[in-house]
């Protein structure tokens, strides 16, 4: 009973980060139809930001602010530098060049920090509460509280604010946007620096826990793809059920049967789940089909 | 002996829109059949239900006794009925023959593994193809472009490229969808007569088509469409007389004539 | 390559096969032997993504998974179990087509991105389960002491005459991809790109050969998984990961999938590459594995966005324009003569 209780809540841990992934995907995707492979990347980059600026002695606080601002420019950039100019590109080549996109980042982490784990302190003090048996750490309860603060602060930005509503409207008929002096190319700039930012957030609050590396954005990438696809691809709670359920069936395959191959459960689920909802949980019929 | 084409009450709705209502006809072997009415009579979508690009609401289609309606589209091809399209869907990457080609892949059953093997069935079948695409592509006159790609062609043998391709399916029904729209004079003139010639090699051919001076001289029988319904069906000298015709088509001048 | 329409041209395989028969005696050294031996193997998978890619339009991030399954079914086989390496080859080619048929169905009803997250989570199950399944694949240390294949009385060993095993697999695996795609097979699959709705008028059955394809794809990738096996006296799950998959994917891309030379001169490229870097890194202290792949990643980008079909196809396009234009020139009809170009 302990046990399970345990892995709930690592597994909901895990599971907030791949929400926040999702919801960067699906940022994305509603507004510009890419799917940006190149996520997970944003992931890693906050994660090893915020080691090297803390390495400089830059204050904690600050140096949060300024890894999330510092990700941001570089996923504005990449849609500025790339994934403009492919514009009007098939949805198989815009797999491509996300997943082009991500190694090269990869590729350029590994050559700036090298290939070992780096560790970045917690928020705030190290020691585990205890609930109904199973110690939790203070860091797990950040990453949950983020995941809830990302999803609230998304939902009044798309609901309430202007900025939301020249989203959607991009998303619905990016000529008619153009028409009401809502730019999709501007748009589309700040889908990018956005998820970045979330992926920033989720690299953040993971790296006390999970010790980033250079390589850990392409599984959490996948991870978070795999979040959005199970929730239903355009879907913001089904990202959010989506990354939660995966954090979850990941942490139990870990528990109860072998912390190997947790990866192998988690994907055959989502094989599985595919197979009997070839749309997601939530997702409608025709969304995602992109043109494939 | 019942008709070639039979459509029995079909009703196609899309959302709440009713784009034909309780339309029923027959196409008769060897006919030319005609199918017109103002814009937004519902042509193209009866057009698409017996191309069976989509499938009715309500009613059936048989063709030679068979119901085809809810059959999936490359089903209907091997039975015999293929067709042209008004907004042109040539493969415009391939070349002139090998779009040609493509009308004859029913007509052939060799697999995937005898032509990696280059079996002799599968030799045999490029054979036939080769030969029955450049004997199609000869009769509508095309043999000069035949290594031409689709794709730079101009509009009047994209017109004639999706008529061989469709012919190279050995249809028994021919659907034509605005084979006209785009041609000039002498093009649509020489458009007549090979539909005209294709009617007497035996084949049933059932045309959309706006160009009214067209479908008068070419078509043995017409049906009118007006707002989804079947409103007159007959001989293009009776059609031209009806007066539920000339008061959907006045209408539809009026209009058209408000609107400048 | 297109000019005959019931045949492809021997000559560009009588020339390639020239260059692949030379090679050994321009470069001996078994260093390059083995990076050309490689190349080979690297070129049947991506002839068969290519086929998948270019002429099925369906993206398969998964395909090492195929080629891990082609390996170690063999591995297996031949090692635990001492089965002729001859007789495990058609379970390296029926394996790994068996998984493609059952993902194939899933495939049939996933579109778009759920299908490339489809292959992308096959792909990470079975690069776990040759991980964790100690018991079979000996886990991730690797799997060693696999066998050599013989063929009356003859052993080939890592060296010269893999090298010409490989290749000859590889060129049987380029012909018969021509084949295919120059039949009524082929020629369905190229029309879907253009126009599927005009496909399925002509009476071509999309869902059918998508899912052949999909097959062919997989059996070429268990057919390399089956030479690297036995070239090696070791494997290990390594080789078959996401890595690996997108090693093949840049291989296309780069070459271009919608012709079967642009697949081989993708693979090739991709093999130059790595040995340059190989060599340059030796010299220069930044060039590092790392630096390969931030290179992969640019070489993926710049494709994309400047030369969306590959380099083949947009070489062969070009000429293709200049060769009408002169003929126009010359007011000559820019007909090549059909008949006359049947090389059968």
């Amino acid at each position: 009973m302990n046990d399970s209780i345990q892995f709930l809540i690592s597994g909901l841990t895990i599971g907030s980060i791949y929400a926040i992934v999702a919801l960067g995907f699906v940022t994305i995707y509603s507004v510009t139809k890419v799917i940006n492979l190149a996520q997970g990347e944003f992931v890693m980059l906050g994660g090893m930001t915020m080691f090297s600026l803390i390495k400089l002695g830059i204050p904690y606080f600050i140096a949060f602010l300024l890894t999330v601002v510092i990700v941001m420019a570089i996923g504005w950039l990449v849609e500025w530098a790339v994934i403009r100019k492919a514009k009007g590109a098939d949805p198989l080549s815009l797999i491509i060049l996300t997943i082009g996109t991500a190694i090269f980042i990869r590729g350029i982490a590994g050559m700036v920090w090298g290939k070992n784990s780096v560790k970045v302190e917690p928020f705030t003090n190290d020691v585990p509460i205890n609930i109904l048996g199973a110690s939790i750490t203070p860091q797990s309860v950040w990453v949950m509280v983020f995941m809830l603060l990302v999803v609230l602060v998304l939902y009044f930005l798309i609901e309430k604010t202007m900025l939301g509503k020249a989203f959607r409207a991009c998303s619905v008929n990016p000529t008619a946007a153009r028409l009401m002096a809502i730019s999709p190319k501007k748009m589309s700039s700040l889908s990018f620096a956005l998820s970045a930012g979330l992926g920033a957030i989720a690299g953040l609050v993971i790296a006390p826990i999970m010790f980033p590396s250079y390589d850990m954005g392409i599984m959490l990438g996948i991870k978070g793809f795999s979040a959005s696809i199970l929730g239903g691809l355009g879907s913001a709670p089904g990202a959010v059920i989506g990354g939660l359920l995966l954090g979850v069936i990941e942490s139990l395959g870990a528990g109860y049967i072998s912390s190997g191959i947790k990866d192998a459960i988690s994907f055959g689920v989502v094989l599985m789940i595919l197979l009997i909802r070839p749309f997601g949980l939530l997702g409608e019929k025709n969304v995602g089909k992109g043109g494939l | 002996m019942s008709s070639l084409l039979q459509v029995k009450n079909v009703t196609k709705r899309f959302g709440g829109v009713v784009a034909n209502r309780n339309v029923s006809f027959t196409i008769e072997g060897k006919n030319i059949t005609g199918l017109i009415g103002p814009n937004g009579a519902g042509k193209s979508t009866l057009f698409n239900m017996v191309s069976a690009v989509f499938p009715p609401s309500e009613g059936e289609i048989w063709f030679e006794n068979k119901r085809i309606d809810a059959l999936p589209s490359y089903k209907i091809a091997p039975m015999g009925i293929s067709r042209t399209f008004q907004n042109l869907q040539v493969f415009k990457k391939m070349t002139v023959i090998e779009n040609v080609m493509v009308g004859l892949h029913t007509r052939t059953a060799s697999s995937l593994a005898a032509a990696a093997f280059r079996l002799p069935r599968s030799r045999k079948d490029e054979e036939f193809i080769y030969e029955n695409a450049m004997e199609v592509i000869k009769f509508i006159g095309l043999e000069d472009l035949i290594e031409v790609d689709a794709g730079n062609l101009p509009l009047g043998k994209l017109r004639l490229l999706e008529l061989a391709r469709a012919l190279a399916t050995k249809p028994k029904l021919l659907l034509l969808d605005e084979i006209a729209a785009g041609l000039n004079h002498q093009e649509t003139l020489e458009m007549s007569e090979l539909i005209l010639k294709i009617r007497d090699r035996g084949i049933s051919i059932f045309v959309v088509e706006h160009d009214m001076d067209l479908v008068m001289r070419i078509c043995d029988k017409i049906i009118v469409l007006d707002q989804g319904e079947k409103i007159a069906e007959g001989t293009p000298k009776a059609v031209q007389n009806n007066q539920r015709v000339i008061e959907a088509y006045l209408g539809a001048a009026d209009e058209k004539e408000l609107t400048v | 390559m297109r000019k005959g329409v019931q045949s492809f041209s021997w000559k560009g395989i009588a020339v390639f096969s020239a260059l692949v028969i030379s090679f050994p005696f321009l470069f001996s050294s078994s260093f390059y032997l083995t990076k050309a031996t490689f190349a080979g193997i690297y070129t049947i998978v991506a002839v068969g993504l290519g086929l998948l890619m270019g002429f099925a339009g369906q993206i398969s991030l998964g395909q090492a998974a195929f080629y891990g399954i082609g390996a170690y079914s063999t591995a297996i086989l031949s090692t635990t179990f001492g089965l002729n390496p001859w007789l495990t080859l058609v379970i390296s080619l029926a394996a790994p087509a068996l998984l493609a048929y059952l993902l194939g169905h899933t495939m049939a009803r996933l579109h778009g991105y759920y299908l490339a997250m489809a292959t992308l989570a096959f792909g990470i199950v079975i690069h776990v389960l040759l991980t964790e399944w100690k018991s079979v694949t000996k886990g991730a240390s690797g799997f060693f002491g696999i066998p050599k294949i013989e063929l009356f009385g003859f052993t080939f060993r890592q060296g010269i005459s893999y090298y010409y095993l490989v290749w000859a697999f590889a060129l049987i695996v380029i012909i018969l991809s021509l084949n295919i795609i120059h039949s009524r097979i082929g020629r369905a699959l190229r029309s879907i790109h253009d126009s599927e709705v005009a496909s399925g008028a002509m009476g071509v059955d999309t869902g059918k050969y998508k899912m052949q394809v999909f097959i062919i794809s997989s059996m070429f990738a268990g057919l390399a998984g089956w030479l690297f096996a036995h070239m090696s006296y070791s494997i290990s799950p390594g080789s078959f990961g996401l890595n690996g998959s997108i090693l093949f994917l840049t291989m296309v891309v780069l070459g271009g999938g919608t012709s079967i030379w642009g697949a081989v001169c993708g693979a090739l490229l991709i093999s130059a590459i790595s040995i340059i870097v190989h060599t340059a890194g030796s010299h220069v202290s930044f060039i590092t594995s790392d630096f390969e792949q931030v290179l992969y990643g640019f070489i993926m980008m710049l494709i994309v966005i400047f030369l969306p079909q590959g380099l083949v196809p947009a070489i062969a396009s070009k000429l293709k324009k200049q060769k009408q234009k002169s003929a126009r020139a010359n007011k000559v009809p820019a007909i090549g003569t059909v008949k006359g170009d049947q090389n059968v």
